[in-house]
């Protein structure tokens, strides 16, 4: 059983993501903690402006307070319907930091891409979701915009440290896709010889699949990790510390009308 | 299928190293690679450095290398009888720790002799190999004593802090068929009040790794007294984050479980996050 949060906007629930996180939780018999999170200095904020235009409609923190309970009510018993039992934690500070906090005790985080705490509207990922990835003491994963399954887990490995560790955590977290096709992908600059690691990282991954794809990919690596997985679908991106990068390159703006399509899959990213 | 690391220099084969991975191919089949390296013994080789011909060098290397030869036979035949999956490293014998930490970013966990690893050179545990091997892993390390016959409990070291909590993550990943034996969760501060940082999610995250739990503050100085309390403890394996590459020699200093594989009194399980 793993530890397993869902960083949730109390006031914004998004079924998509608890779709996800749900079939994490049934996938690995684990509890879904569903953490959720309030910003605190925006409902202070709220609050002023109410008071100060001499408002006397109901206070906002009721009619907040009154939306998260709705959205925790949902959660719940959306969770209930498929199986997965859930905990839940209220965090009203600041969000960043409560999730850092809580993930120190816990095995992994999954959030929304757009996950967003600012009342205006932010490019994706969002400033919650770059700390996150930043800071956060456990794996992260990406939920897709929607999900149907997965049919193949794609390692993105460039020889460095944090793209093994990577690689390690996801395989200690999740024994249960030992069964699905494992690619390898390398990804190495031009002119850059990208076998002698090869035979280590293949000996190690070896010892957990029968089989594993190897695909070497020359250039710039987020361009060329984007080409690869252009169109792809029902696969699980694992990556190290550059994906936090790498992440941000998939879905730039410039690239909005793909980005559908290439966060069509979860992406799992460890750093150390 | 865990790929672990089996280390020795010279003729230190350790037994007890040994006896842990048979407890651990009991529990489910693991693969085994043997890292074997030549002793480095200065006191026979500062003196030929002074001689003009290469010949007492030769002769020194060629005699090294029959030592780790007969290393890799013994590590081969207790495989063999135990049905063990193995390989063994076949890069130049000479220790590095950069060759060394390179194998251990492509393995899952490193056992290694408490007692004699580079004990030729220094007995006085942890040497400067072990240090060098304990800071430079990149994977999860267990030192185990001669004496080792079995883990019949867990006890973490918990200071509440990022490297305890990644210790305790790795070892629930790692080597859940453990997770089964009672566990004890210790803080160690020596100060009056009762207060252990972080305890409810603590309990929450122990509660779903753990079977049976308990969670202790000692009011003791864990560099002084840690080591006797776990003196009169039977067959326990000690969890500790400790040995983080970032606080190199004054974490050393101060690292309770220094002590602990200073006396050889019982296993060690070190993970660390840098």
């Amino acid at each position: 059983m793993r530890k397993i949060l869902l960083a949730i906007d109390a006031q914004h629930l998004s079924n998509k993501t608890i779709d996800f996180a749900c079939y994490v939780a049934a996938l690995t018999k684990s509890k879904l903690t569903g953490i959720f999170l309030e910003n605190l200095l925006i409902e202070e904020m709220s609050e002023l402006a109410q008071a100060s235009s001499y408002n006397n409609d109901v206070p906002l923190s009721y009619e907040r307070n009154k939306i998260t309970d709705e959205n925790i009510r949902s959660f719940r018993e959306a969770c209930e319907k498929r199986g997965v039992n859930t905990n839940i934690h209220r965090k009203r500070g600041a969000p960043a930091q409560e999730m850092i906090e809580e993930s120190r005790f816990a095995d992994l985080i999954i959030t929304n891409a757009e996950t967003s705490f600012k009342k205006k509207m932010e490019n994706t990922p969002s400033e919650f979701v770059k700390e996150i990835l930043e800071k956060a003491e456990c794996p992260v994963i990406i939920a897709p915009g929607s999900f149907d399954g997965i049919d193949e887990i794609i390692f993105s490995y460039n020889k460095s440290r944090s793209s093994v560790l990577a690689i390690k955590q996801f395989v200690y977290l999740f024994p249960e896709f030992q069964n699905k096709k494992i690619t390898l992908l390398e990804v190495n600059k031009e002119n850059e010889i990208g076998v002698r690691a090869k035979p280590r990282i293949s000996e190690w991954l070896k010892t957990y699949y029968d089989e594993v794809d190897f695909k070497l990919l020359t250039g710039d690596c987020e361009e060329e990790l984007f080409k690869y997985l252009l169109n792809k679908k029902n696969l699980f991106l694992v990556m190290g510390a550059y994906g936090r990068n790498a992440f941000s390159s998939l879905i730039k703006p410039s690239r909005a009308s793909l980005i559908v399509k290439t966060t069509d899959f979860p992406i799992f990213i460890a750093h150390h | 299928m865990k790929k672990i690391l089996f280390v020795c220099d010279g003729d230190n084969f350790s037994i007890g190293a040994f006896a842990l991975i048979k407890l651990l191919q009991e529990k489910e089949p693991i693969s085994v690679k043997g890292i074997f390296f030549t002793p480095v013994d200065f006191q026979e080789l500062i003196p030929i450095s002074y001689i003009p011909t290469a010949e007492p060098y030769v002769k020194l290397k060629s005699k090294e290398r029959m030592i780790v030869k007969k290393s890799k036979e013994s590590f081969i035949k207790n495989c063999d009888s135990l049905n063990i999956s193995f390989d063994i490293h076949d890069e130049n014998e000479e220790w590095t720790v950069e060759s060394f930490a390179k194998e251990t970013r492509f393995a899952d966990l490193a056992i290694i002799s408490e007692e004699l690893f580079c004990a030729d050179l220094s007995q006085h545990q942890p040497n400067i190999f072990m240090q060098e091997a304990l800071r430079h892993a990149e994977c999860a390390v267990i030192l185990v004593p001669e004496n080792f016959k079995s883990i019949d409990r867990i006890v973490v070291a918990y200071d509440g802090k990022k490297e305890s909590m990644f210790a305790l993550r790795q070892f629930s990943h790692l080597l859940s068929q453990f997770t089964d034996i009672p566990s004890e969760f210790v803080f160690l501060k020596n100060e009056e009040n009762d207060e252990i940082p972080d305890a409810d999610l603590l309990k929450e995250y122990a509660r779903l790794h753990f079977n049976s739990i308990s969670i202790t503050k000692l009011h003791i100085d864990p560099k002084k007294y840690f080591a006797s309390w776990t003196n009169d403890k039977k067959n326990i394996l000690l969890v500790a984050g400790s040995f983080s590459r970032s606080v190199v020699s004054e974490l050393f200093k101060s690292s309770f479980s220094a002590e602990i594989i200073h006396g050889h009194q019982l296993p060690v399980f070190i993970a660390h996050h840098s």
